[in-house]
C-alpha cells in the first residue's frame, strides 16, 4: 500500500524540525550561567522564580531595633504626616513652636456664652481629631494636663493647637468648662476620646454629666 | 512608550496589585513566622503529655482599682503615703466595713524586706480572698505592666513605652500580646497553644476555650488551635430546636434520633444539606464550618452532661431532686438557696452574676475533661466595669463608708473566685482513686487588667468620687501549683512625687517593676512549653531579667529590675 503525498510531506516537515533542534542543541553555545545570582540568564531567561522583596525591618510587625527602643521616646509613635510648615494655616514661631492657627483660631470660641457646653466638647473633640490626623494618634494621655501639654507643643513637630495662655486653662494647666471644672478626657483607644465635663454641679456621674462619646477623628485630611 | 506616563489607577488594577501585594509579602512572612512556631511544634510532638493541666486567665476590663485591692497595712511602710494621698478613696481598718489584713509569708520570712513590708489589707468585699491567701491557694503579684523595655522614672522620657499607655483598648491589647513594641498578631496564650495543641493528640476539639467570646489573647500565629468560644450556658447551639435540641430530638448526643415533627423534619433537612459534598470550595468551606461547629457542639455537651452527673451531697431543688455539685456550689457560695430553684429550667442559674457563670461553665468543662480529650487546655473569661471614673466608693470620716462600684466588682469577684476554687478542691476530692484523677495543682487561674488607677482620687465625695488611668497593677494567681500566701513582686512606695511614679504627674501612676511577659512566662513554662518555646513566645523576655528563679532584692530601683521577685510557681 502507497502512502499519500500529503502524509509524506508532513512527516518530512517534522523529521526536519527534530533533526534542526538537534544540530542546533548540539553545535549552538549553551547560555551563560548566572553568576551573579540575579534570576536571570545573559539572554535574559529566568533562572529561578523572581526573589521578592523582604520586608524592612518594623514594617511588618518587627519592632525597631532594642538600642533605638531604649533611646528613643518616639520610636514606636507612628510616623507623622509630612506637612510644609511655611504657609498658613501654620506659622512658625521663634522659639521653636509652629501655631496652628485655624484651629487655635476655632478654640478661642471654647466656653463663650454664646455656645452650649455639648458644642464646647464637639469643639475639643474636632481639636484631637485635628492632633491625630497629624499625629496619626491621639494625645498619649491618662490625665486633662497631659492633654493640654500635648496640644500645646509637647508633641513631635511642637504644633501648638492651644494657646498655652487660653482663658480656659487654670492654674494647674488643665482645661476647665464653662463652670470651671476641669473636663475629663477618657483615652477608649489610641484614636477615640470621651470628652465630658461634670456639668452645672460639678460632679462626674450625676444626672447632669455632659459627655461626647467616641470622638472618632473624621477622615479627611487637613 | 513614555516610561514616566502615569497610569491611571482603576480599581480593577488597584485589587489587583493589593492583591499581589498580599500573596507577596504578607504571605511570605507569615508562613515564615507560621513555619518558626510549626518547627517548635513539631519538635515537641514527640514528647507524651500523661497530666492534665487547665490555664485559665481571667480578664478584668477596664482596669481594676489595685490601689484598694491590695493595701498597705497599717504597718508597712508605705501606708502613711496611702493615707496622705488616696484621699477619700482610703479605706479604713477598722469600724462596720473594714478591710481583711493579710501577711506576706515570703516577705514576713525575708530579711532584706523593710520592717512591716508584709503587712497588707484587702478590700472590705474581699473576705473569701483573704481565707484563699491564706490558706495558701492565692498569691498576689505586685506592680505589673506593659513594658518595652525596663523602665524608670529618671529613663521615663528617653526610651520607648507602651503605645498609647492610658487608654483601654491598646493596654488590654498589649497585655494580651505581650508585645506592645509591634502591630498585634497574636495572643500569648494562642502562640502557647500553637506549640502545645499538637501534642493534644486525643483531641476533639481546641485547646483554647473562650467564655468571653472572641479575644486576642488566644489568637494564635497558626490555626492549629483556633478559639472556641461557647456562652456561659454552654455551646451554642443551632436556634429554633428547643434547649438541647429537645424539640427535635429524642437524645440530644444522638444527631439522628429525630422525634415526628415538623422541628425534627427541619434539622433533619438543615442536617442533610450540611452533609452534601460541594465541590465549590467556598461551599464546601462553609458547610465544613458548620459540620465542625456541630461536632464541637456535641463534644462540649457531652462534657457538661459528664460534669453534671456529679451530684452535690446535700443541696436539692424545689422539685427534691439533687443539683449537681458545681452549680450548687456556685448558687451556695452566692448566697442563694437551691431549693428555691428548679435545677432542670434552662435559666436556672441566670440569678448568677456572669463572671461566676463563666468561671462554672469552666470548672464544668474542666470535670468533663475527658470527653474533650485535650491534656492541656487554656480558658479565657472576663470581668468587665472596672472603669471606676466615678462612683467607685470610699470613706470619708464625714459621711463614713460609702459603698461604690468597686464594691460590687470585688464582691462578684470575690464569690465567683471561692465557688470556683472550691468545686476544684471538692473535685479533687471526688475523683480521688479513680484513672487520671483530678488534682488541685491541676489548674491554675492568672488574672490580668487593663492597668492601675490612679492612687489619688479625682474628686473629694466619698461615693461620686472615683480614680483615673494610671499603670503598673497588682494581679493574682490561685490554684496547687501556686505558692499561695505570698505577695510577689515589688510593692510600690505609693509616693506620687517618689521614685515609683511617673514623671510629670502628681496622681500615683507607678512604672511597672516586671513586665507582661515576666509574669506569664512562668504559667507558660508550667504549662510545659520548653524553653526553646518560650523564646518563640515571649521574644521580649530576653531585654528583661529572667523571672524563673528570681529573688527579693529591694535595695535599689535597679536591684527591683534585675530581680523582678516572681518566682511564684513551684515545680516548674
Amino acid at each position: 500500500m502507497k502512502a499519500a503525498p500529503g502524509k509524506t510531506f508532513v512527516l518530512f516537515l517534522l523529521a526536519t524540525a527534530i533533526l534542526t533542534a538537534a544540530l542546533a542543541y548540539v553545535f549552538l553555545p549553551p547560555p551563560q550561567k548566572d553568576p551573579a545570582d540575579t534570576g536571570r540568564t545573559t539572554d535574559g531567561r529566568a533562572t529561578k522564580a523572581l526573589a521578592v522583596n523582604s520586608p524592612t525591618p518594623g514594617s511588618r510587625g518587627e519592632p525597631p531595633p532594642l538600642e533605638q527602643l531604649k533611646s528613643n521616646p518616639l520610636a514606636l509613635h507612628p510616623t507623622p504626616l509630612e506637612l510644609n510648615f511655611g504657609s498658613p494655616p501654620f506659622e512658625r514661631h521663634a522659639d521653636g513652636t509652629i501655631y496652628k492657627k485655624d484651629v487655635m483660631e476655632m478654640l478661642r470660641e471654647l466656653n463663650d456664652e454664646s455656645r452650649e457646653t455639648f458644642s464646647d466638647l464637639q469643639l475639643l473633640g474636632k481639636v484631637i481629631g485635628a492632633y491625630y490626623r497629624i499625629f496619626k494618634q491621639n494625645p498619649v494621655a491618662g490625665e486633662n494636663r497631659e492633654v493640654v501639654e500635648a496640644l500645646t507643643g509637647k508633641n513631635p513637630h511642637k504644633i501648638v493647637f492651644l494657646n498655652p495662655r487660653h482663658p480656659a486653662l487654670n492654674q494647674n494647666l488643665e482645661l476647665i468648662d464653662r463652670w470651671e471644672n476641669p473636663f475629663r478626657f477618657h483615652p477608649l483607644s489610641g484614636s477615640i476620646m470621651e470628652i465630658s465635663s461634670a456639668g452645672p454641679d460639678g460632679n462626674f456621674g450625676t444626672a447632669d454629666d455632659i459627655t461626647l462619646q467616641d470622638a472618632e477623628p473624621p477622615p479627611e485630611e487637613p | 512608550m513614555n516610561p514616566n506616563k502615569k497610569i491611571p489607577l482603576t480599581r480593577r488594577s488597584f485589587m489587583a496589585r493589593s492583591a499581589c501585594s498580599a500573596m507577596g509579602l504578607t504571605g511570605m512572612v507569615n508562613t515564615l513566622a507560621h513555619m518558626k512556631l510549626m518547627q517548635g511544634a513539631l519538635a515537641n510532638t514527640s514528647s507524651n503529655l500523661n497530666d492534665y493541666k487547665a490555664l485559665v486567665v481571667l480578664f478584668l476590663y477596664g482596669a481594676k482599682d489595685a490601689n484598694n485591692f491590695l493595701m498597705p497595712g497599717l504597718l508597712h511602710p508605705a501606708r502613711s503615703n496611702y493615707d496622705a494621698h488616696r484621699g477619700v478613696l482610703a479605706l479604713p481598718t477598722g469600724g462596720n466595713n473594714p478591710t481583711h489584713p493579710i501577711v506576706a509569708a515570703n516577705l514576713a520570712s525575708e530579711p532584706s524586706a523593710p520592717v512591716g513590708a508584709e503587712f497588707f489589707e484587702l478590700h472590705p468585699s474581699l473576705p473569701d480572698i483573704k481565707t484563699l491567701f491564706d490558706s495558701g491557694d492565692l498569691s498576689i503579684a505586685a506592680n505589673v505592666g506593659t513594658l518595652v523595655v525596663p523602665t524608670k522614672a529618671s529613663t521615663y522620657n528617653t526610651v520607648a513605652l507602651p503605645p498609647q499607655l492610658f487608654s483601654h483598648s491598646d493596654q488590654q491589647n498589649q497585655w494580651q500580646s505581650s508585645l506592645p513594641d509591634r502591630p498585634f498578631q497574636s495572643g500569648w496564650c494562642g502562640r502557647i497553644a500553637d506549640i502545645l495543641h499538637p501534642q493534644n493528640t486525643d483531641s476533639a476539639i481546641s485547646m483554647s476555650v473562650s467564655l468571653s467570646g472572641i479575644n486576642d489573647i488566644q489568637a494564635g500565629v497558626t490555626q492549629v488551635a483556633p478559639q472556641y468560644s461557647i456562652t456561659n450556658a454552654g455551646a451554642v447551639t443551632l436556634n429554633g430546636y428547643g434547649n438541647k435540641y429537645n424539640s427535635a430530638l429524642t437524645d440530644s448526643q444522638n444527631r439522628h434520633s429525630y422525634k415526628s415533627n415538623s422541628s425534627a423534619r427541619r434539622l433533619k433537612a438543615f442536617q442533610d444539606i450540611m452533609d452534601y459534598t460541594h465541590a465549590h470550595l467556598f461551599e464546601e468551606g462553609y458547610n465544613n464550618v458548620v459540620r465542625q461547629a456541630r461536632e464541637n457542639e456535641g463534644y462540649v455537651s457531652s462534657a457538661l452532661e459528664e460534669a453534671d452527673r456529679w451530684p452535690h451531697p446535700t443541696a436539692r431543688d424545689n422539685r427534691g431532686e439533687a443539683w449537681s455539685h458545681i452549680p450548687a456550689t456556685f448558687l451556695l457560695q452566692h448566697g442563694i438557696d437551691p431549693s428555691t430553684i428548679n435545677s432542670g429550667s434552662v435559666n436556672a442559674l441566670n440569678i448568677l452574676p456572669n463572671l461566676s457563670r463563666q468561671l462554672l461553665k469552666i470548672a464544668q468543662l474542666m470535670a468533663g475533661r475527658r470527653c474533650l480529650g485535650n491534656k492541656r487546655q487554656l480558658f479565657f473569661c472576663s470581668y468587665g466595669g472596672h472603669d471606676t471614673h466615678q462612683d467607685q466608693g470610699g470613706y470619708s470620716t464625714n459621711n463614713g463608708y460609702v459603698a461604690g462600684d468597686l464594691d460590687d466588682n470585688m464582691s462578684v469577684l470575690n464569690d465567683a473566685l471561692k465557688a470556683f476554687n472550691d468545686c476544684m478542691r471538692d473535685l479533687e476530692t471526688f475523683e480521688t482513686g479513680k484513672d487520671d484523677g483530678f488534682s488541685y495543682s491541676d489548674f491554675i487561674l492568672a488574672s490580668h487588667s487593663d492597668f492601675n488607677r490612679t492612687l489619688t482620687p479625682n474628686g473629694n465625695t466619698p461615693g461620686p468620687s472615683g480614680s483615673d488611668h494610671a499603670w503598673g497593677t497588682h494581679v493574682f494567681t490561685m490554684g496547687g501549683d501556686i505558692r499561695g500566701g505570698n505577695v510577689y513582686g515589688y510593692y510600690p512606695d505609693l509616693d506620687p512625687a517618689g521614685t515609683w511614679a511617673t514623671p510629670g504627674s502628681s496622681r500615683g501612676r507607678w512604672i511597672p517593676t516586671c513586665s507582661v511577659e515576666q509574669f506569664t512566662a512562668p504559667l507558660a513554662r508550667w504549662m510545659d512549653v520548653g524553653d526553646p518555646e518560650i523564646s518563640t513566645i515571649f521574644p521580649n523576655l530576653e531585654r528583661f531579667s529572667s523571672p524563673f528563679g528570681s529573688t527579693y532584692n529591694p535595695a535599689n530601683y535597679d536591684s527591683m529590675l534585675t530581680n523582678p521577685h516572681m518566682d511564684y510557681l513551684s515545680g516548674i
